[in-house]
């Protein structure tokens, strides 16, 4: 949560709006980023699912803790759902993968090329063209 | 070739929830996001968020669900 807070500005530049979403209750939200150090610096809204109806819908409910999974969704301005990441109960995000999958998915939408394995921007795209199949 | 995939795109549209409870389907992939309206706390203000508002003004959106408040996160 800091550490997407640390990487706000980027995802602004990306034209990525920033949503956290978890069932804790409105009041708890504010609590906590008036309270926690880390979640102090968030400068996004924090939603509140507390009737799990959101949880539910995109597959992330723990219907035994009545909390969601630790996991990301990248939705396209046509609301489409490209991406959906559901991260272990230990592990915590890799935010950086996360701007990479976006600069992939805009690079890729920009050029028609596809994207390699740990491609990073500045690095070509691949041209999808039968021709090469079995080249590469 | 492309024109499939397209319409395939929009068949799977069609095919998703766009009412939260009624929303059997668990979304995945190349899903419609499930629209939806939550509460939030935003900048010290209880505010009232829409999913479509943001999609309406041209932006993609990161959904980061997170287990609960007071925790690692």
């Amino acid at each position: 949560m800091a550490a997407v807070a640390d990487q706000y500005e980027e995802f602004k530049k990306l034209g990525v709006e920033v949503l956290g979403i978890s069932t804790d209750s409105v009041y708890a939200h504010k609590v906590f980023a008036e309270t926690s150090p880390s979640a102090k610096k968030v400068q996004y809204p924090l939603a509140s699912d507390r009737n799990q109806q959101i949880s539910r819908a995109y597959g992330v409910l723990d219907v035994e803790k009545g909390a969601a999974y630790r996991a990301t969704f990248f939705i396209d301005p046509e609301g489409i759902v490209t991406t959906k990441l559901i991260y272990p109960r230990e592990v915590g995000r890799n935010i950086y993968e996360h701007i990479r999958i976006i600069q992939g998915l805009q690079y890729g939408r920009e050029t028609g090329l596809g994207i390699p394995a740990n491609w990073v921007p500045g690095m070509p795209g691949l041209v999808r063209d039968f021709r090469f199949v079995g080249r590469i | 070739m492309e024109i499939n995939k397209d319409l395939d795109k929009v068949d799977k549209a069609d095919d998703a929830c766009q009412k939260l409870v009624q929303c059997t389907k668990e979304i995945t992939r190349d899903d419609k996001a499930p629209l939806f309206e939550a509460e939030a706390y935003y900048r010290g203000k209880q505010v009232t968020i829409k999913l479509d508002d943001y999609l309406n003004k041209g932006k993609w959106v990161m959904l980061f669900f997170y287990s609960s408040d007071f925790t690692f996160v």
